[in-house]
């Protein structure tokens, strides 16, 4: 297995090109001399290499120089000193071609002379990823998995005609297989820099190249880039591309990107290419993709390193030909006192009613992890809405939910929406859903009366004003800060004056206001100066007068 | 003092987080289940759990009245007020 990886290299005339440096060749003979060199060095001690590199040649040398002498490769990130620290890394253990870290040095030469490389044995790779906490989590694989997958790289999409060109870095898994191990294994030739900008793509890009990117690339190509020559390739994988972005990349380059849905855990798992948008994923060769219990893509390949099949966290629908689409993260699946509840069924249950346009469930861990629904409806949803009022009318789809869900299941908030909130890339942020369910600040107006300089609000001190949280559990009451803020930021929007609060005289609170009371506040404005008066059944609750802003 | 009515009206607004809803809205003898205001048998678990833990109750689930003390306000306030009394003996 490893001889295929490795074997092109191995055998190569020292002075056959194996990489490119900006403009200049690197040869096979360069290569194999720093492996060597590094070989030497690493010889003397054991236990895992921390390998990191800015050059892909250089990184290429330091893994085979580790290959060689048995140990470990761990791959970092990045490069920043707190972060190597805090993975392992160390001058004793570390391999890099940076001149600012502290540790082995490895470099590729222009030229070099070396014989053939000793056999190389199969040996581990790990990478690190971010853990869903964002804690760096280290994943390990055998060089034999990346080596079949490379293997099934060249079945698909034969050897690569021009030079390689990568937008991202050969420090992950899918750099690392596309960029550097695809090209070297079947003698091509690879960039050793990264390009980062689609300028510098545009300077190297030869004849038949293939580029090497992904969305965060495809989704910001500058509209005067051109290529001098179409791209055989343009391969994008780390998450699945807009329709847009596809299309965009097809009519600039003339070249409809392939995208890989892959992983680190499970290594490539399906390819497409979205002639039309949402295509469905086609399995790569060797691997069998099956669905389990929950609906989650599972995967079963020379690649993943286990004999059972691995999920993915997707849920996944079959079609007949064996392809498949994805249909959102089943890692949506949250816990709800203490019971698993994934969210796109919960989703799709909502989405099954016929009063639902569309929807997004949140869970809200501010609120003991409960569920919150976002709910657009439809012109029949609308107006059984505005009829029974939303309260109501969430209990309506509760009940309706009931046939298909468990109690909890059931999403306990609710927002009736005309859009479903998402960020520019069109994906909905959980963070964003949950803002929806933030506990207001300002009181529900229900009539406002304005005259001049003086305005008279009524107001419901709706329950879930964000003021009652902790002022006494037992019996919360509207805090006097409070008061004076909804009186201030209410009078700021009559009159676009700031009455910051903190300059005030002959400020009363006579009695505490409760969640549910309903008060009437009025606002006199006298220059720069604002009187406030809350008054409840009757009587004044609270009054003074606050200082604004000169 | 308030009332045992209102402070009951008070607990299922804030419990069940009511959004649209105050505790006003409530009217003593209205229905809190189906018909009336709309309540579902989760905001019965959670307003039974409300109930005990604030007010000191015990509340026996094989009860075959309970429904009935579930059924308004006015009658939730005899049933916690009864059951105070009971425990106090």
């Amino acid at each position: 297995m490893m001889e295929a990886l490795w074997s092109f290299l191995s055998g190569a005339e020292n002075s056959t090109p194996v990489a490119c440096r900006g403009s200049r060749d690197l040869s096979a003979g360069a290569l194999r001399a720093a492996a060597l060199s590094l070989a030497e060095d690493l010889r003397k001690d054991e236990g895992a290499v921390f390998l990191y590199c800015e050059d892909a040649a250089n990184f290429t040398a330091g893994l085979i120089g580790a290959l060689i002498c048995g140990r470990d490769i761990l791959l970092p990130a990045h490069s920043a000193p707190a972060y190597l620290a805090e993975i392992g890394a160390k001058r004793q253990n570390l391999v890099s071609d940076l001149s600012t870290l502290d540790g082995m040095h490895v470099s590729v030469a222009e030229d070099g002379d070396a014989g053939a490389l000793p056999a190389i044995p199969d040996g581990r790779i790990g990478f690190f990823t971010s853990g869903t906490s964002g804690d760096p989590k280290l994943c390990m694989k055998a060089m034999t998995q990346l080596s079949a997958e490379v293997a099934v790289l060249g079945n698909l999409w034969g050897t690569p005609a021009g030079a390689v060109v990568g937008t991202v870095s050969h420090q992950h898994i899918y750099g690392l297989l596309f960029r550097v191990l695809w090209p070297l294994a079947s003698g091509s030739v690879f960039f050793s820099r990264i390009h980062e900008t689609w300028e510098s793509v545009a300077e190297s890009i030869g004849e038949h190249g293939t580029v090497i990117s992904s969305p965060a690339h495809l989704g910001r190509i500058p509209p005067e880039v051109r290529l001098r020559h179409k791209p055989a390739f343009i391969f994008s994988s780390g998450g699945p591309l807009t329709p847009q972005a596809a299309q965009g990349a097809l009519a600039q380059f003339g070249c409809l990107p392939t995208e890989v849905l892959g992983s680190t855990e499970t290594g490539g798992v399906a390819w497409r290419r979205q002639v039309e948008p949402g295509e469905a994923w086609t399995p790569l060769p060797r691997v069998e993709v099956s669905a389990d219990a929950d609906g989650a893509l599972t995967v079963l390949s020379p690649f993943t390193g286990a004999s059972v099949p691995v999920p993915m966290g997707d849920a996944v629908e079959f079609l007949e030909d064996g392809r498949f689409r994805l249909k959102g993260r089943l890692d949506r699946i949250v816990k709800v006192e203490g019971k698993r509840v994934s969210l796109p069924r919960v989703e799709e249950a909502l989405r099954a009613l016929p009063q639902v346009e569309d929807v997004a469930v949140t869970d809200l861990p501010d609120r003991g992890g409960a569920l919150g629904a976002i709910v657009v409806l439809t012109g029949e949803g609308q107006a059984a809405l505005s009829a029974c009022g939303s309260f109501r009318y969430s209990r309506d789809f509760r009940a309706a939910l009931r046939r298909r869900l468990e109690p909890m299941e059931l999403p306990r908030f609710w927002r009736f929406v005309d859009e479903v909130p998402q960020n520019s890339q069109g994906k909905r942020i959980a963070s964003v859903m949950r803002s929806l369910f933030r506990s207001p600040e300002l009181p529900q107006i229900e009539s406002e009366n304005r005259e001049g300089d003086k305005v008279e609000f009524d107001l419901l001190l709706q329950p879930d004003l964000r003021w009652f949280e902790g002022h006494f559990p037992d019996q919360p009451i509207l805090p006097g800060v409070a008061q004076l803020h909804i009186a201030s930021v209410l009078a700021e929007r009559v009159w676009g004056i700031e009455f910051p609060g903190h300059d005030m005289s002959r400020v009363k609170f006579r009695r505490v206001m409760q969640p549910g009371e309903r008060v009437s506040l009025s606002l006199v404005r006298r220059e720069r100066r604002l009187d406030f008066q809350y008054v409840s059944g009757g009587e004044i609750v609270a009054s003074g007068t606050v200082r604004g802003l000169e | 003092m308030d009332r045992l009515e209102d402070r009951i009206r008070r607990l299922i607004v804030e419990t069940l987080n009511l959004e649209d809803i105050s505790a006003d809205d409530i009217g003593e003898d209205e229905q809190l289940f189906g018909e009336g205001l709309g309540l579902d048998s989760i905001d019965a678990l959670e307003i039974g759990i409300e109930i005990q833990k604030t007010f000191g109750v015990k509340i026996d689930s094989k009860d075959e009245n309970l429904a009935s003390y579930f059924s308004s306000v006015r009658e939730l306030a005899r049933f916690v007020s009864r059951q105070q009394q009971e425990q106090a003996v």
